[in-house]
């Protein structure tokens, strides 16, 4: 149960968006989330609706992946649709006491919904198309500047390779501990949510144990092959910007334009 | 009580890239009071079937029965299995959480709503039979030694008094004294609680000295069953999967291609030390 979140997963494959330059794709990324805020009406929507069934194409993920990584996210998407669409004044097409449907409210709260899942499905490629060490060496080459203000981007990038490292881990450790207290009968779906809260402390316990227990072999074992941060510290695998990352920049850039000259189509919400 | 495994298969993930067929109809019967060994190598599902065995993880496919119990499909209600079939898992110490060890030890019979008295009695002789001494009783199960931590685990599930005890590797990590004091306490429960046994393991000493018969799992499949003679019997079958007999039956097969009249099902040093003088009349 616990495995079944693809969000923030790598889908391993062999495809050109694979290769290209991690730094190249986390800004991207960030342009992207921003341009996804200036989107003003349905039919930005549909050409990234369009763009986005390209883009899994060319990266070889499975449409069924995306939309599986969408479905930890349903509540917070059904609220959102839900307060937008009884919350927002308008022509009004339905009432119930306090409650009312307006035009304006089911618009709105389509236009809200498409905007999570697109944030969403869009940022997924980059977790989905780049495994975690070349996320962070990414990070860490684009945090690099700041290092000579004072910011660890060294430190940052390996904390985040190893909690990357760490989360499969723990998630199966989670899914054992659980088993073995349920062998020892206790309850852990059951009654009202105090007892419910209580039956977590003999899984969390466990759990942070052997969390820290880790933490301390892992130290050790670094420190004993001589680890040390730092400048002089050099790459397996340095990282190269080439042709292909600057043909997928203008790429991009054509498709932001596309996506966010269709303003001009049609009126803006 | 009985237990019984018809046709038993088990995958996990169906239905995705990660999908495993764990378990291929395994077939199986433990009776009353009997001690039996499973052995296989890592990866061969012995894991897996043992957790079918209290209702943690329920069959994909076949059926089990313990007791009058009859437990199929994915439904299949397994309420209150866990405190029939006592299961200890691989490295359980690592489920310790409470403040003491006594409070640990009550966790299982406290969730069997038993009365304060009842759960103090079997708390104390739960740790009795693993040979913990009650002073320890008061302390954090954080600060004793590794050893100890798995008796605590292992007084745990005792405490529940089940009618079968499952042990899946208890002996994992251990020094040999550690392993041979563990394994002395298991058959002293054995023998005083009349409860049926069975042990996972990877060391055929370990099975040949303990247990009266053998499961042997290969990928998934039971390859070889019965009693240790059947089972040994088939020394190539089992060095085909990278398993073995004891050395000690290596020796003694030896010493008979020999035409040492020595007799063929010996298992253990002990045994073979009393042939030998035997022989010397
Ligand atoms: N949660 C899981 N999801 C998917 N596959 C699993 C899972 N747990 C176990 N498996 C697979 O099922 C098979 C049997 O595993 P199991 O843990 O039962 O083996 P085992 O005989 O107990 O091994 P070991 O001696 O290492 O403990 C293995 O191939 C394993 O990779
Ligand atoms: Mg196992």
């Amino acid at each position: 149960m616990l495995k079944d979140i693809t969000i923030g997963q790598y889908y391993p494959s062999e495809s050109v968006v694979h290769k290209l330059d991690p730094r190249l794709k986390i800004v991207l990324t960030l342009v992207y989330i921003v341009s996804i805020f200036l989107i003003q009406n349905f039919w930005g929507f549909l050409v990234l609706a369009v763009l986005t069934l390209l883009l899994c194409a060319v990266s070889k993920i499975p449409v069924s992946f995306l939309l599986k990584g969408l479905k930890p996210l349903l509540i917070l998407m059904s609220i959102t649709a839900l307060l937008n669409l009884f919350m927002t004044d308008g022509r009004i097409l339905w009432q119930w006491g306090i409650l009312k449907i307006t035009h304006e409210g089911i618009i709105m709260s389509l236009f809200m919904l498409f905007r999570i899942v697109f944030l969403v499905m869009g940022t997924s490629f980059l977790t989905y198309t780049t495994t975690p060490i070349t996320l962070t060496s990414g990070i860490e080459s684009l945090l690099k500047p700041f290092a000579k203000i004072g910011v660890p981007a060294h430190e940052i990038a390996m904390m985040m390779s190893i909690a990357l490292r760490f989360i499969p881990t723990l998630i199966e450790e989670t899914d054992k501990i659980m088993a073995a207290q349920k062998a020892r009968g206790a309850a852990l779906s059951e009654g009202n949510l105090i007892r419910r809260a209580k039956a977590l402390v003999p899984i969390l316990i466990p759990l942070f144990v052997s969390a820290f227990r880790r933490a301390d072999e892992l130290a050790v074992a670094m420190e004993s092959r001589c680890y040390h941060g730092g400048d002089d510290r050099t790459k397996l695998k340095e990282l190269k910007y080439q042709k292909k990352d600057t043909l997928a920049l203008f790429v991009f850039i054509l498709a932001i334009t596309v996506m966010l000259s269709c303003n001009l189509v049609g009126a803006s919400l | 009580m009985n237990i019984s495994v018809e046709n038993l298969t088990y995958i996990y993930v169906p239905g995705t890239p990660f999908e495993k067929v764990a378990l291929e109809n395994i077939n199986f019967t433990v009776k009353s009071g009997e001690f039996v060994g499973l052995i296989g190598h890592s990866g061969s599902g012995k894991s897996t079937l043992v957790q079918h065995l209290n209702g943690l993880v329920k069959p994909t496919e076949g059926t089990i029965r313990v007791g009058d119990r009859i437990i199929t499909g994915k439904n299949a209600d397994t309420k209150g299995l866990c405190f029939t079939v006592g299961l200890v898992f691989q490295y359980p110490e690592q489920q310790l959480f409470a403040e003491t060890i006594y409070q640990d030890i009550a966790f299982g019979p406290s969730n069997m709503g038993l009365s304060e008295k009842e759960i103090d009695l079997r708390v104390r002789t739960a740790m009795e039979l693993v040979g913990l001494p009650f002073e320890l009783a008061e302390k954090s199960p954080f600060s004793v030694s590794g050893g100890q931590k798995r008796r605590v685990a292992i007084a745990g599930v005792l405490a529940m008094e089940p009618k079968v005890l499952i042990l899946d590797e208890p002996t994992a990590g251990l020094d040999p004294k550690g392993r041979e004091e563990i394994l002395r306490s298991i058959r002293n429960i054995h023998k005083q609680m009349n409860m049926s046994v069975i042990l996972v393991s990877h060391s055929m000493e370990d099975v040949a000295k303990y247990c009266d018969k053998l499961l042997v799992l290969n990928e998934g499949k039971v390859m070889l069953s019965g009693s240790l003679a059947e089972v040994f019997h088939h020394a190539e079958k089992l060095h085909k999967i990278g398993l073995s007999v004891p050395q000690v039956t290596l020796a003694v097969h030896k010493l008979r291609e020999k035409g040492i009249a020595i007799p063929e099902n010996i298992f253990t040093v002990s045994d073979a030390v009393s042939a030998i003088m035997n022989l010397r009349g």
